[in-house]
């Protein structure tokens, strides 16, 4: 036995020393490698799982606040059209209440100047009536002058009076 | 043609203890890993550099093996340490033992003949090296075992009185044995492997120097990665076997 121990070169010294190099070297690895590694990467796991929990968070709200856009977008919408149709009525409204006012106001220029134009009219008459009435009287003047008893003060009234009537 | 020898040839002496070639060469990959680890310990950041992205790879795929075979992510963490030590060491070991090295040594007389011993062999192709392993394992998955589920019903799968008394306790004793037949098992594994194979690169390389050993390099490329698998995972299994509380049945 101590014969084929030899043989295959078995040594308790180089044994125990390459016993001893791997212990050495699991130690190493186990305190700089393998506890290191696996906390770095378990943070990083927690990270990215964080990461993906929050990118799913963000996602459901940006749904949300699509929909919630959406359906103000929609209540908008119908609130314009609501202003609009309004806005429409009362401008009508608006509108009619001009075209009244103004309607009125033109009757009532309309009206004005008729009476202007009447109290023009009348003026002009009563100037006419007292022309006519003037020139009556001379021709009556000259025609007493050339017949004196003819004067006839009555008679000159009426027929202002005709006169006046006519116009 | 270079001498071919079982035993690691030792180079020189500290003392009385004696330094071999594969010694040298287990202590320059125990020396490279150790450098890897300060300076993945120095620049580790939560955003992985290349390095750091390299072993954070070769951990997940491991840690995924692992969880293949224990089905707990928490039992992975919990053994990775000596499950990927041996599979790092292992491989760094057969894969700088390729590095065409040995043609560096010191000069010497075999027989009277000049002879040349290589200052670097491959580690596995040591027995001292293979044996150191495997007992190493072994001590490790019966320890797991008693710390997973106690000292008395892990050494019951050994020493059993319980009915069917002479069968059970026979059962026992063979699997006694085989715990010991698994340090023969898995130290001759690796070095028939690694050992075969530095002599098949000796030959083809003393025959035919060029080009024709290139196919059998990177063949030792992949036994050396599938050898360091081999023996991680077979320590892995016998570790799930241990630590199962029903016994690994």
């Amino acid at each position: 036995m101590q014969e084929l121990v030899h043989q295959l070169g078995i040594n308790w010294k180089l044994l125990l020393s390459q016993g001893a190099n791997f212990l050495i070297l699991l130690i190493v690895l186990t305190l700089l490698v393998y506890r290191p590694l696996a906390k770095v990467m378990e943070e990083r796991r927690k990270k990215i799982e964080f990461g993906l929990v929050g990118a799913e968070e963000a996602e459901r709200r940006l749904k949300e606040i699509d929909q919630l856009k959406e359906e103000k977008m929609t209540e908008a919408d119908k609130n314009a059209l609501k202003l609009i149709s309004e806005a429409e009525k009362k401008g009508q409204k608006r509108f009619d209440e001009i075209i009244k006012v103004a309607e009125e106001k033109a009757d009532g220029t309309l009206a004005e100047a008729a009476r202007i134009a009447e109290h023009k009219k009348q003026e002009e008459l009563d100037r006419l009536f007292e022309k006519a009435n003037a020139l009556i009287k001379e021709a009556i003047v000259k025609m007493v002058e050339l017949d004196p008893k003819y004067i006839d003060d009555k008679l000159i009234s009426r027929a202002a009076e005709v006169i006046k009537e006519k116009a | 043609m270079p001498e071919i020898s079982l035993k690691a040839e030792e180079i020189f002496h500290i003392g009385s203890f004696p330094v071999t070639n594969a010694l040298l060469l287990s202590f320059v990959s125990l020396l490279i890993l150790v450098i890897l680890s300060f300076l993945i310990k120095n620049r580790l950041k939560m955003v992985p550099g290349k390095l750091q992205s390299v072993f954070e790879l070769l951990l997940e795929q491991i840690l995924k093996l692992m969880d293949s075979v224990l089905g707990d992510r928490k039992l992975s963490e919990k053994y990775l340490p000596i499950v990927a030590t041996i599979f790092l060491f292992i491989m760094t070991s057969n894969w700088l033992g390729l590095l065409p090295l040995g043609s560096i040594g010191l000069n010497t007389t075999h027989q009277g003949l000049p002879s040349v011993i290589p200052l670097f062999r491959s580690p596995a192709s040591d027995l001292n090296f293979t044996v150191a392993l495997a007992v190493i394992s072994l001590i490790s998955i019966n320890l797991l075992g008693i710390l997973a589920i106690g000292f008395k019903k892990h050494f019951s799968k050994f020493f059993n009185f319980h009915k069917p008394f002479p069968v059970i306790s026979f059962v026992g004793v063979l699997e006694f044995l085989s715990e010991f037949v698994k340090i023969v098992s898995f130290s001759f594994r690796l070095f028939g492997n690694v050992f075969a194979g530095e002599v098949l690169l000796v030959i083809v390389g003393f025959l035919v120097p060029y080009v024709v050993p290139l196919p059998f390099m990177f063949l030792e490329v992949f036994v050396g990665f599938i050898q360091a698998f081999i023996f991680s995972m077979l320590t892995l299994v016998f570790v799930a076997m241990a630590t199962a509380k029903d016994g690994g049945h």
